[in-house]
């Protein structure tokens, strides 16, 4: 089925859109989720949530590209209930290292400053401009979907070294950027 | 700020980058072997980075090891997943590694083809070779250096034909110099797709497919995507000995478009202009149609020329002419007036009868007219202005994208658009006589025979037999060849008769039929090749004053360098 037939099932209150959505995009959202989790079933559960999300989110939203609107939906979800469990205790999924790395980028300025969440990420987002395409890809496929950097290297069909050289050149870049815009101290 | 900040502003990236991942197939069609075990030595996968940008790759290639230059990422996902009981090569580079190494072979390949780009010269340190001036490159200690660099890149058949291929590269006192220069490229050449099969554990295949983009678009430094075919270029990466190289480099630019000239006449109508004018049309791309005039050779645009006088006296439309194109300023100024000194003719398109076409055009020792073609009656041929051309700044990149386009569209668009058999001048050029004849060849001296030291100045006229042979056959001055200069050269310059609308040919095939019915004393001369030759020099090259004795025969060409 067509995303845009999904789009007009949901527009039409017609429950099908659910049962579509989760046949075209469930195993691929909980693949999103279950780099973050590291668990199958929270992955699962997660997912489940996605579409309760989009069904309330269905209309007024039209999304322009479906599949990285239930992206959306799922990862933050994914971080939500990681955070929840996480409250106390290091483990799980790949976000742990995956922050561990970000942490590098904003210095020593992981306090709780007040900042514009808007404008931060316009700042991401014309940094990620900036990048050539491949490290744009490794980098978004390490921070925004949280794969391991062995799913990255096989991806590309690079060693999982280049991918850690890649993400660490990216990650400088980043900080200097950063550091530029006036985030980091 | 908190990491989870930072993570979360992630979450919030542009859909075009998330696209931008996920359009990718690699994931579905390519593992590295060793992680796979399915892979198949014949399937062809799809890479991540295809290479829009021709220009910046022509330009800069791709340095390693960050990657390739990429503008754009072009994804193939027609490809079906391979067999997967094929042998499986685990040591193969992956196609990252082998775009990589495109990318660089791009560059260095280009650095004989095209441009020197990121070659590093000492102004102060050159020699002249051969007459020309040759600078050390200080990015290589020594000659030696250069060419194994080349061998980390290219099979050592493809280095040296690369080597043989320019002699901008010199070895000397055992350093690499360069006799820098740069080269046109190829504007119908488009972008590129990047395609990786792995042959076997000691071949893989790189193939570009390049695009071919519109006519309309040849010019534009950033063609907005009017791709009207595409060819496959195959590049072999291969082991030999222990090392990976490009055992075979075709120069993309090389390709040849023909076939494609006139795709987009049938597919992409719109995009152009049609002009239509003494049953002929004359196809321009609209694209630029804000920039250039056409005026027609028509009762319709001839009223409207009388219509101002002024305009009027200043034009002479001769029969001959069909289309004249102008260049038209951006900024619209005079809009509708062609003849003022702000409209620069582009080129005009005249047509001219067989007999026309020989005297104006193999006859005419002129540069800057183009033949489209010949439609069984007439020959149809492009002029361009000699004249200088002051373009203002502000216009000049408008300008040349005007003309260099409606050229362009011209050259390869109104032949095929009207059906026109394809008609050169080369051939005439490339021979060494206009008739099969016997020949007779007089040494001319404008000053008398017996001044030959004194001015050293002669020409040689070549006579032939252009209708019958022997005894009864009349005989014609074909040609003839300038006093050569201090260097030996001199120019050819062809004789056609004044045969009206009629082929030469035919002019004389009917003079000699009235010679041979009646031989008359004004008609017999044409038998008599002194007498021939003697009229040439007086009617020809208006030398009134000559006469048989300033004439000596002599047996053939004259030695020297000529050229028409």
């Amino acid at each position: 089925m067509t995303d845009e037939a999904i789009i007009e099932m949901f527009f039409k209150r017609n429950e099908e859109a659910i049962r579509e959505s989760d046949v075209k995009y469930g195993k691929y959202c909980i693949a999103v989720a279950d780099n973050i989790l590291a668990s199958i079933e929270d992955a699962e559960e997660c997912v489940n949530d996605t579409w309760l999300r989009a069904w309330n989110a269905i209309p007024p939203e039209r999304p322009n590209v479906l599949k990285l609107f239930f992206a959306r939906i799922t990862r933050n979800l994914a971080i939500n209930r990681y955070r929840a469990a996480n409250a106390k205790k290091r483990g799980g999924g790949e976000l742990d290292a995956v922050l561990d790395e970000l942490e590098y980028c904003i210095g020593d300025s992981d306090t709780e400053s007040m900042f514009d969440i808007v404008e931060l990420s316009r700042a991401v987002n014309e940094f990620l401009g900036e990048l050539e395409i491949r490290e744009r890809m490794i980098f978004l496929r390490r921070y925004f979907y949280a794969e391991d950097t062995e799913t990255i290297a096989m991806r590309y069909g690079i060693t999982k070294s280049n991918v850690r050289t890649i993400l660490s050149r990216t990650r400088k870049k980043l900080k200097a950027y950063l550091t530029k815009e006036g985030y980091t101290v | 700020m908190k990491k989870h900040d930072l993570f979360d502003s992630i979450g919030n990236v542009d859909d075009k980058y998330l696209e931008e991942c996920e359009k990718e197939q690699v994931e579905a069609t390519y593992k590295p072997a060793g992680i796979l075990k399915t892979v198949s030595v014949a399937a062809v996968f799809v890479l991540i980075f295809g290479v829009v940008a021709i220009l910046p790759r022509l330009l800069f290639g791709t340095p390693s090891p960050v990657g390739p230059v990429v503008s754009d990422t072009k994804i193939d996902t027609t490809e079906t997943e391979p067999p997967t009981d094929e042998p499986i090569y685990d040591d193969v580079p992956p196609p990252v590694e082998v775009i990589d190494a495109y990318g660089e072979a791009t560059r260095a390949a280009n650095w004989f083809r095209l441009t020197q780009y990121g070659m590093n010269i000492d102004n102060n340190d050159s020699v002249t070779i051969d007459g020309i001036p040759y600078y050390r490159v200080t990015d290589y200690e020594s000659y030696a250096d250069f060419i194994a660099y080349l061998h980390t890149l290219f099979s050592e058949e493809v280095t040296a034909q690369l080597l043989e291929s320019t002699i901008m590269f010199k070895e000397y006192d055992s350093k690499l110099y360069l006799a820098p220069a740069d080269g046109g490229s190829n504007i119908c050449i488009g972008g590129e797709s990047l395609f990786y099969k792995v042959v076997n554990d000691k071949r893989i295949e790189l193939t570009a497919r390049v695009d071919i983009n519109d006519v309309a678009d040849r010019t534009d430094p950033d063609p907005k995507g009017e791709v009207i075919g595409t060819v496959d270029v195959v590049f072999p990466y291969e082991l030999i000995g222990d090392k990976w190289v490009f055992t075979d480099f075709p120069d993309t630019d090389a390709i040849n478009t023909d076939s494609f000239i006139g795709t987009a006449l049938k597919t992409k109508p719109e995009l152009y202009n049609y002009y239509e004018c003494g049953g002929m049309t004359l196809v321009l791309p609209k694209k630029y149609e804000l920039n250039y005039s056409v005026l027609m050779n028509s009762p319709e645009a001839l009223n409207a020329l009388k219509l101002n006088e002024e305009l009027g006296d200043a034009v002479t439309l001769d029969n001959n002419m069909l289309f004249e194109v102008f260049f038209r300023r951006p900024d619209g100024v005079n809009d509708g007036e062609h003849y003022t000194e702000r409209f620069h003719q582009i080129f005009r398109i005249v047509r001219y009868t067989p007999g026309e076409y020989e005297r104006n055009v193999l006859g005419s020792i002129v540069a800057r007219r183009e033949v489209l073609g010949y439609d069984g009656e007439y020959y149809y041929v492009m002029w361009h202005p000699t004249d200088a051309v002051v373009v203002p700044d502000e216009d000049a990149s408008v300008y040349y994208s005007t003309v260099n386009s409606c050229e362009e569209a011209a050259r390869m668009l109104f032949g095929k658009y009207n059906g026109l058999e394809a008609a050169s001048p080369t051939d005439f050029y490339q021979r060494t006589y206009t008739y099969d004849s016997d020949h007779i060849y007089y040494r001319y001296y404008p000053y008398g025979t017996e001044n030959e030291e004194k001015h050293g100045t002669y020409y040689t006229f070549v006579l032939s037999q252009p209708a019958d042979k022997g005894a009864d056959g009349i005989w014609c001055v074909e040609r003839w060849y300038t006093s050569p200069g201090a260097d030996g050269r001199g120019y050819i310059m062809p004789v056609f008769p004044d045969s009206g609308d009629l082929s030469a040919k035919e002019f004389y095939e009917n003079l000699q039929r009235k010679v041979s019915a009646g031989q008359t004393a004004v008609l017999v001369k044409y038998l008599d090749p002194l007498c021939v030759a003697v009229t040439a020099a007086r009617e020809v090259i208006g030398h009134s004053f000559a006469e048989a004795s300033y004439f000596i025969e002599v047996d053939g060409l004259p030695d020297g360098e000529w050229t028409y």
